[in-house]
């Protein structure tokens, strides 16, 4: 599955980088993120609650970063599982600046294995959407935040 | 015969509809069992990866867990299963140190209740190391591919080049070759009862007993002993009196019976399983996906001279037996209803990262006649011809039989042109085509389409054979294999009263009111003095090594056996009348249980008479006659040879035939189908119950259906399962069914006792060619073609509207007039 699409914040792009890469704030915004923990400078464990479809459950995984350029591209390589199944996938995000404020446009290749895929596959693209959509809006709620302090 | 009544041909009502009907059924789940314990499977949520390690310590933590078996020591305690082919694979019923497929068990837990042994489950630890996965049969098949069994170095794991007749000859002298590829999809069954296993081990005789609802073939049983390391009379298969429909995919090696009962053995508990609906969707048997390259030669008036076939069977990730029967199940009745001179096949088993295959309702067949239906309908357009025509000038003739087919088949019987006919005019052919003019004019896409089928029944065991090359079985070490029998009992108790016992456990067809049908004819009583012993025990009950309810065989090989049987018996007791009555044998008639000498108004003596002195007084019996009045039978038919040098085999014993006409619009805007016309001709030889024969008509049309338009279980590209409930995996209900018109011929088999055939998978095999010739029909003025199933609205509005169409148009075609 790709998860690929562009979103906006009314801030630098430097600001923009600053929030991203922090665990506190990151982890306030990922929807049913429970916890989110610096493993090393460039790994976080995670431990998230999610429900897709008839299929909750509690998955723990890692996420990390890769080849940073800030604060204008960095990649990401994750997985996770639990009793839904595992996820895993790879991406990048790209930001620019933009009319003032900094677009960035993602690009994920997700692979989703177990329960959730044989039952929720339907509903998965959608669900995984409206989560990053979710993630995406929190975010942009910080980034007004520390544009006003 | 004497009986002055006539029971065979009556639609009887089915003698466990009471019980059925009032919930009091006896399944597999309602077997009541002291101190029972439950289990459930971990499943591998990977299409491929190696199983590193798996730590059950959390999980053996758990209050109420009796133990963990995991793949490893499955590996341990058992041997790998025996697969009927050159190649061995390590196929155990658990991942030893790799899954192959999403579902394949990690690991099984045995607990209190199955909440329990299900948290269990969440709390075992598998590492996992994800592998490439390949689920395409044709990429699995191509150099540097993923490699299920890397010791193997290829996944094609069985290939056969089968030819017959001068088929070199047939090509370099046709006036017309066309060539086509196809594409046929995996789905399964849907029975209501999923599977189940109860196993329990006694440690002091050494014999483990497992409920299920298996129902054969008992030469299975052999797979299952080996799979649990066991000496065969130490095994004892159980099957429930009922068993909620099975259509072919309980009767493949149920891997379970093995795992439960080494969990049982492991344990020292009595252990059962109930397999949920994800679970079966996800890894139990389906049917196998075929990718087809047809290549068919013809002369300019349509006779058809000889096919070229390639086969590329998608067998999953394991050989499960009686795979890969499914490219040789066909063998003998490879050409169908045609009279092809000449044949050649290059049959390909390929394993992939998708679940294992086995039997599904025509097992083989659906594949084969979509494939050669479909190429009689494209030569049928290549030359013009009708393509109702077109068959009528290729089938073979009703003087032609017994005929011998050029891969060895024999059919028994029929007159193939009359069913067509039939069929035609049930369905007013010649109108149809008439309506179809008038709404072509009117934009509308309605098509036509005609299909027949040669539905073999009663597999001969020795088709198996065909996936070793005859060098290999001519080594004087090969074992060979022949026959297609079935056991019966029949007595006279002590009071007089008739049992029958089956030697297969049914699984929903009604078996039992058909056995009472034919002892009822033979030997002069009601149906319904006749008690009849449906289930199984492998312990207590005589059966056959082909024993078993599979293949449409009850009503040829097992009403064979009761008829044999119930002849006998008859025999018996006229053999005690006569002699105690000091008359002639041959004088005496029965009616109703009752006796009568010649002409005589009042009976002699009656049933309860005849019992008392075999059963009470021995000593009153004619010299030399065993007390009691019982007899077994054990049936084979004797064209069940065994497969020649030449790979010619008769691989089945009756051959039935199914002749369909299918009218249908698609919609332009949404791709939907609706059926206008469905006319169904069936020639099941004798029919003992013609409503039970409209009960299976009925079942296989709709598997039909379901497998040409609805059912598919689809894979990702990286192996994961997506069809695990039933909002993926669609079922037709009956409002997606429409009106079906059901006509019948009989063609009385000459091989079995009362000249029955089978009918149990039917229209299974032929809808699907149906259905897509009559949607090609339908799309044909818009230059579309479609060779891939299952025919969903967008799979048609995608071909409708260019994008992808030029994937699923025609990939080759070449024609040398």
């Amino acid at each position: 599955m790709k998860i690929k699409g562009e979103t906006t914040f009314d801030a630098s792009p430097d600001r923009v980088w600053n929030i991203l890469m922090d665990p506190e704030i990151i982890s306030q915004c990922i929807p049913g993120c429970q916890e989110l923990k610096e493993v090393s400078d460039d790994e976080f464990s995670a431990r998230l609650r999610i429900g897709i479809g008839a299929v909750s459950g509690t998955y723990e995984g890692t996420l990390r970063i890769n080849d940073r350029v800030p604060p204008s591209r960095y990649a990401m390589v994750f997985e996770g599982s639990g009793r839904g199944g595992f996820v895993k996938g790879s991406g990048e995000a790209l930001l620019r600046a933009e009319n003032g404020g900094t677009v960035i446009a993602y690009d994920c290749d997700v692979e989703v294995g177990g329960l959730i895929a044989s039952v929720g596959q339907r509903v998965l693209e959608g669900v995984s959407t409206f989560l990053v959509g979710q993630m995406f809006s929190k975010l942009q709620g910080f980034a007004a935040q520390e544009e006003a302090a | 015969m004497a009986s002055t009544n006539r029971w065979v041909g009556k639609s009887l009502r089915r003698k466990e509809d009471v019980q059925l009907l009032t919930g009091k059924g006896q399944f597999a789940d309602d077997l009541k069992f002291a101190r029972l314990t439950h289990a459930a499977i971990l499943r591998s949520p990977y299409a491929h990866a190696r199983v590193r390690s798996v730590d059950t310590s959390k999980a053996l933590e758990l209050a109420g867990v009796f133990g963990v078996l995991t793949g490893a020591e499955v590996g341990r305690l058992s041997r790998p299963f025996p697969t009927g082919m050159p190649t061995r694979l390590p196929y155990f019923s658990a991942a030893v140190d790799k899954a192959r497929y999403v579902g394949e068990p990690v690991a099984i837990v045995v607990a209190e209740n199955r909440y329990i042994a299900e948290d269990a489950c969440e709390l075992i630890r598998v590492d996992y190391e994800a592998l490439p996965a390949v689920t395409d049969a044709e990429d699995a098949s191509r150099d540097g591919a993923p490699l299920l069994f890397e010791d193997l170095g290829s996944n094609v794991v069985n290939q056969r080049l089968l030819s017959y007749g001068d088929v070199d000859h047939a090509f370099a002298n046709a006036d017309v070759v066309i060539e086509h590829d196809f594409k046929f999809h995996k789905y399964s069954s849907t029975p209501i009862e999923t599977c189940v296993a109860v196993a329990q081990y006694d440690q002091a005789t050494g014999v483990m007993t497992i409920w299920s609802n298996f129902h054969g073939p008992y030469s299975l049983h052999s797979f299952v002993a080996k799979g649990l390391n066991l000496p065969e009379n130490r095994l004892r298969l159980i099957a429930p009196t009922d068993i909620g429909g099975s259509f072919g995919i309980k009767i493949g090696i149920i891997p379970y019976l093995t795992l439960v009962g080494l969990a049982a053995k492991k344990t020292d508990q009595t252990v059962k399983w109930v397999e949920d609906r994800r679970e079966h969707l996800m890894a139990l048997n389906s049917g196998a996906e075929r990718t087809a390259y047809y290549q068919l030669a013809a002369k300019r008036d349509g006779t058809i001279l000889g096919i070229k076939a390639k086969y590329v069977d998608n067998n999953g990730a394991y050989i499960r037996a009686p795979e890969p029967a499914n490219l040789y199940r066909t063998t003998g009745n490879t050409t169908g209803p045609y009279r092809t001179p000449s044949l050649q096949i290059d049959a390909n088993c390929v394993v992939t990262n998708k679940s294992p295959t086995g039997p599904n309702r025509g097992y083989g067949c659906q594949q084969l006649y979509y494939c050669q239906e479909r190429m009689v309908d494209l030569l049928a357009e290549k030359l013009e011809l009708d393509p109702a025509e077109l068959r009528m000038r290729n089938l073979i003739q009703p003087d032609e039989f017994p005929y011998h087919t050029p891969s060895g088949g024999l059919y028994d019987s029929g007159d193939y042109p009359a069913a067509v006919q039939k069929a035609l005019d049930m369905a007013d052919y010649a109108t149809l085509r008439a309506h179809q003019e008038e709404a072509r004019r009117q934009g509308r896409l309605v098509g036509i389409g005609v299909a027949t089928g040669v539905e073999p029944c009663v597999s001969n065991m020795g088709y198996l054979n065909i996936a070793f090359p005859p060098e290999q079985r001519a080594k004087p070490r090969f074992h060979g294999k022949s026959g297609a029998g079935e056991a019966a009992t029949v007595k006279l108790d002590p009071m007089g009263q008739v049992t029958a016992i089956l030697g297969s456990a049914p699984s929903g067809q009604g078996h039992e009111i058909l056995v009472a049908q034919v002892i009822a004819e033979n030997l002069g009583v009601s149906p319904d003095a006749v008690n009849v012993v449906a289930g199984m025990d492998t312990f207590t009950r005589l059966w056959t090594i082909s024993s078993g309810n599979y293949s449409s065989r009850f009503a040829s090989a097992g009403l064979s056996a009761f008829a044999e049987a119930s002849t006998k018996l008859r025999e018996k007791i006229l053999r005690v009348a006569a002699h105690r009555l000091g008359s002639a044998q041959d004088q005496l008639r029965v009616v109703d249980g009752k006796v009568f000498v010649g002409d005589a108004d009042e009976p002699a003596i009656d049933f309860r008479g005849i019992a008392g002195i075999a059963h009470w007084n021995p000593d009153a019996l004619p010299d030399g006659m065993e007390p009691g009045l019982q007899v077994t039978h054990l049936f084979n038919y004797t064209p069940a040879r065994i497969i020649d040098e030449k790979d010619r085999v008769n691989s089945s014993n009756t051959y039935g035939f199914i002749a369909e006409v299918v009218m249908l619009e698609v919609d332009r805007q949404t791709g939907e189908i609706e059926f206008l016309k469905f006319v169904s001709v069936h020639d099941a030889g004798v029919i003992v119950n013609p409503q039970r024969v409209e009960g299976q008509v009925y079942g296989g049309l709709v598997h039909g259906i379901g497998g040409a338009m609805y059912e598919e279980l689809a894979y990702d590209e990286k192996g994961q399962f997506l069809a695990g409930s039933f909002m993926d995996y669609l079922c037709p209900t009956a409002m997606e069914i429409p009106d079906l018109d059901i006509g019948h011929v009989c063609s009385p088999s000459p091989f079995s006792t009362m000249g029955t055939k089978g009918c149990g998978e039917g229209s299974a095999m032929t809808a699907p060619a149906a259905i897509a010739n009559a949607v090609n029909d339908a799309l044909a003025p818009m230059g579309v073609r479609i060779n891939e199933l299952p025919l969903t609205p967008s799979r048609l509005w995608t071909a409708m509207n260019g994008a992808g169409a030029t994937k699923e148009v025609v990939l080759a075609e070449r024609g040398n007039e």
